[in-house]
């Protein structure tokens, strides 16, 4: 929604503000203005000049020099120019030396403008410029008369042909004017309109309105001769009224009116185009027109359409309609979609004489409905889909008329068609002085809120205490919104501040925040930065991740009105996002990236949902450069020691990740769950996601790392007695896993065993080809004795013993 | 609030308003009161929410929101 400051002064003539002052005013009683472009921002110094004389250019074919009259007693500048269509006793808009335009014929259009300075063309000299409607920053789209290449030939048009040399080209143009663009809720559908605007503005600033006065039309005839009109639907169509007009005769409208047409957008194009667009504008009311000669039986029925009933709109589309969607007929057939598009068949060209004007109001949630349905989105339909007050309408048809008669573009037929079943009546709320303050929080008087309610054109009766509202304010409906009303004028930055009060409660983090915080120190402590992908995925992140075709993190929830395809679905995995995010690093040369992000993932448990998914709080970590598959895994065992998952954990490599290294992937199993997995993403994975060097991801369920956490802590007896260590160091195939050799040194050694400890590993050209060598510190104590060398050595033996049958040997 | 770019004169940031919003807050309406349950005649309601995107781009003067999920090493180690 625009508005002009033009226009709106037409209806509060008191108005005086700066576009500033206009905009935080208005935007703090609740009608935002998202912005304002002053039209003359860039335009200084122009006035009416006229071309006394034209000679050529000595030095050059396609430039004139003119002698232009720039005042009333005769005075001249010279200007060259190289413009084709100026001539002697031209009046054209000149900008004079050290003035500004807007933009200018060799660079377009810029934010400051230009400064026109004097100057020599070829020699010859020019103080100043002769200017076209574009250098004066709007376009013939919006003044229909100025040349579409050349110079804006002011006396052209009778409406400027008396304009006085040396006046104000700009003020005579109507460029001193401000738009205002808004932003308007969909609940206040009468500042869809000028009155609408206006009517706030009085309110805002306490000034009077004065609105246009609508007076009685037409002719004697009576237009029950001319058309009938029937609504077989009328729920889908609370009124619906119609006038005639006769004698037509399309002229171009009147200046101002195409300049409040063009100062809100609207191109201007005849007078009955012209006039159908103001009321609209002015009334946010929609108006059609129909050639009545090209109605059948001169008759308008308002009827549901068939279905799949063919129909081709006058923007020359052939649509489809279907059984639910309201269509206006003539005798025979369709000649308009009700609110959204008039017909090609009916539509007005220029040899119309005789038209019937259309202002009715529809269901709007019917409107909105069709409209989605044919792909269509008419400014008409914005307006009647957000439910237009049927009382309005019959004042824009009257002002239509009005307007008609006014511009002398056709005779207005006596009368009007006006099907109206069930009258829209205005509400009463009873108010409550009391009540208002106390749900504000202010101490505002009667009359104070009386005065906001007048202003607003609601009717007060302080005896009974009710207020009487207009139809057109469809949004007020109980006590709490006259407190809203009373509120915006009061000023919301009026009302005092206060702090709640009430019995405080004791504060704290919940034992899972609790936990996630631990978590978090412990990773960064490694270096990882926390990072935040979207819990919005794209399905196609499956693929990438290689997952087979039943895996159950395919199932995932469709979002039913998605941002877009890259959005549409709620992620099962946030390892896509770590990748994307590791990509984005690699991408841009950061090297020894470390990231992790806590985030939910959603697991359906049926699709579709028959109940809410399970949010998991998943700790996500990944990683390249510096560091290998072993630093994760320290990571991934530090967060568990920490944690208080004290027990050793066991790595099983079957993990099935199918993003993972095959052979490079185990999953942690802490007392027969499943606390992470951890690997190395697989090369496939790193192609589809380009990263160019290795990386490793690991993942904590942190509901199950939480339920095993366990901050207990029991003394144990510091040792008396001094331990024995032996260092072994074992050579074996390169598959067999590290924690196999800890299981059997631990199960052999008994309860001798304090600790074993991997502290070298080695594959290499000292090997024979696929045998790995590991040497192990073991460290055996008695609680209750000195242990002896036999004791250990017999220990010893068992656990070689017991490696060998598993062909796992000492190092030779 | 003032615009933190230009302090209240209008900027691109703003898009020339001098403003920004910092968040949505108002009464609640009886409606909602009714449907939950809650007598509105005896009781009012406030409610309003912050953006938490939005208060770390005012804070930290961060011009772009998509650097925030990014994940750029660069950027978040700034934190």
């Amino acid at each position: 929604m625009n508005s002009s400051m033009s226009w709106t002064k037409a209806y509060v003539p008191d108005l005086d503000c700066t576009a500033q002052e206009y905009m935080d005013a208005m935007t703090l009683s609740g009608t935002k203005v998202e912005g304002y472009t002053e039209l003359d921002k860039n335009l200084d110094k122009i006035i009416v000049g006229k071309i006394n004389k034209i000679e050529k250019h000595p030095d050059a074919d396609k430039l004139v020099i003119c002698q232009v009259q720039i005042d009333e007693a005769g005075s001249e500048v010279q200007i060259v120019t190289g413009a084709a269509n100026v001539k002697e006793g031209d009046k054209v808009p000149v900008v004079l030396d050290g003035g500004h335009v807007a933009s200018s014929h060799k660079d377009g259009e810029s934010e400051n403008g230009f400064k026109i300075k004097k100057g020599k063309l070829r020699g010859v000299d020019s103080f100043g410029m002769m200017c076209s409607i574009e250098e004066l920053g709007s376009n013939c789209d919006m003044y229909p008369d100025a040349a579409e290449d050349g110079i804006y030939i002011l006396s052209d048009n009778p409406e400027y042909a008396d304009a006085p040399v040396g006046s104000d080209a700009v003020e005579l143009l109507g460029l001193h004017d401000v738009v205002f663009e808004y932003e308007v809720t969909s609940n206040r559908v009468d500042c869809f309109g000028q009155i609408g605007i206006a009517r706030e503005v009085a309110a805002t600033f306490r000034k009077d309105l004065v609105l246009p006065e609508v007076t009685v039309t037409g002719n004697g005839e009576d237009i029950n001769d001319y058309v009938s009109v029937e609504v077989q639907a009328p729920e889908l169509c609370s009124r619906y009224t119609a006038r005639v007009v006769k004698n037509i005769k399309i002229a171009p409208s009147p200046e101002w009116m195409q300049r409040r047409l063009a100062s809100v957008g609207i191109r201007p194009i005849n007078n009955i185009v012209d006039i159908t667009n103001y009321v609209m504008e002015e009334y946010a009311q929609p108006m059609h027109a129909y050639d009545l000669d090209k109605l059948a039986d001169h008759k308008i029925i308002v009827r549901k359409a068939k279905k799949d009933e063919p129909f081709m709109t006058l923007d020359g589309q052939e649509r489809v309609l279907d059984d639910t969607m309201l269509v206006i007929c003539d005798g025979e057939k369709p000649v308009g979609v009700a609110g959204i598009m008039g017909g090609e068949n009916s539509k007005i060209t220029d040899d119309v004489t005789t038209m019937l004007f259309e202002a009715a109001t529809f269901d709007g949630t019917n409107i909105r409905k069709s409209g989605k349905k044919l792909g269509m989105r008419t400014d008409a339909q914005a307006k009647f889909e957000k439910g237009l007050d049927p009382n309005n309408a019959i004042d824009a048809m009257n002002r239509a008329c009005q307007l008609i008669e006014e511009l002398g573009a056709g005779e207005v037929v006596g009368g009007v068609v006006d099907v109206y079943p069930v009258k829209k009546e205005p509400i009463t709320i009873t108010y409550n002085v009391d009540k208002i303050n106390a749900l504000l929080g202010t101490d505002i008087d009667e009359d104070t809120m009386v005065a906001y309610f007048e202003k607003l054109e609601l009717t007060v009766d302080r005896e009974k205490k009710e207020v009487l509202v207009p139809t057109w304010r469809q949004d007020l409906e109980r006590l709490a919104d006259l407190a809203e009303e009373v509120a915006r004028f009061f000023g919301y930055d009026n009302i005092p501040m206060t702090l709640p009060s009430g019995s405080a409660t004791a504060g704290g983090l919940s034992e899972k925040m609790q936990h996630e915080n631990m978590a978090r120190d412990i990773v960064e402590a490694y270096g990882f930065m926390e990072g935040m992908t979207f819990s919005f995925e794209s399905p196609k992140v499956y693929d990438k991740l290689l997952l087979p075709a039943d895996d159950v993190l395919r199932k995932s929830i469709a979002i039913m009105n998605p941002l877009g395809e890259d959005y549409s679905v709620m992620r099962t995995s946030a390892v896509g996002g770590m990748l994307t995010s590791l990509a984005t690093n690699y991408n841009r040369r950061n090297q020894n990236v470390r990231l992790y992000e806590l985030a939910n993932v959603y697991l359906p448990k049926a699709l579709p949902l028959t109940e809410l998914p399970q949010e998991q709080m998943q700790l996500t970590l990944g990683m390249y450069g510096e560091g290998d598959f072993f630093t994760m895994k320290g990571v991934v065992e530090s967060l568990m020691q920490r944690m208080g998952l004290k027990k050793a954990a066991q790595y099983d490599p079957k993990a099935g990740k199918s993003f993972l290294h095959p052979g490079r992937q185990a999953k942690v199993i802490y007392e027969g769950c499943e606390v992470a997995y951890l690997g190395e993403v697989h090369p496939e994975v790193l192609d589809n996601f380009s990263i160019g060097q290795k990386a490793y991801i690991a993942v904590v369920n942190m509901k199950q790392l939480s339920e095993l956490a366990n901050f207990d802590v029991k003394y144990v007896g510091i040792p008396k007695f001094p331990a024995m260590t032996r260092d072994i160091s074992l050579t074996m195939k390169k598959e067999v896993l590290a924690g196999d050799i800890e299981e059997t040194i631990r199960t052999k050694g008994g309860k001798l065993i304090e600790s074993v400890t991997l502290f070298d590993i080695y594959e290499g050209a000292q090997l024979t080809q696929g045998y790995k060598s590991m040497a192990y510190k073991i460290v055996f104590r008695a609680p209750n004795r000195t242990l002896k060398d036999e004791e250990v050595g017999k220990a010893m033996d068992k656990i070689i013993r017991a490696l060998e049958e598993k062909d796992i040997v000492l190092r030779s | 609030m003032y615009c933190f770019k230009c302090g209240g004169k209008g900027c691109r940031f703003c898009k020339g308003e001098g403003w920004v919003e910092i968040l949505g807050c108002g009464m609640v309406h009886p409606h909602v009161l009714e449907m939950s349950g809650i007598d509105p005649e005896e009781y009012t309601g406030f409610a309003f929410g912050v953006g938490l995107e939005r208060i770390a781009l005012f804070k930290y003067e961060i011009d772009d929101m998509r650097l925030l999920y990014e994940n750029d090493t660069r950027f978040l180690k700034q934190f």
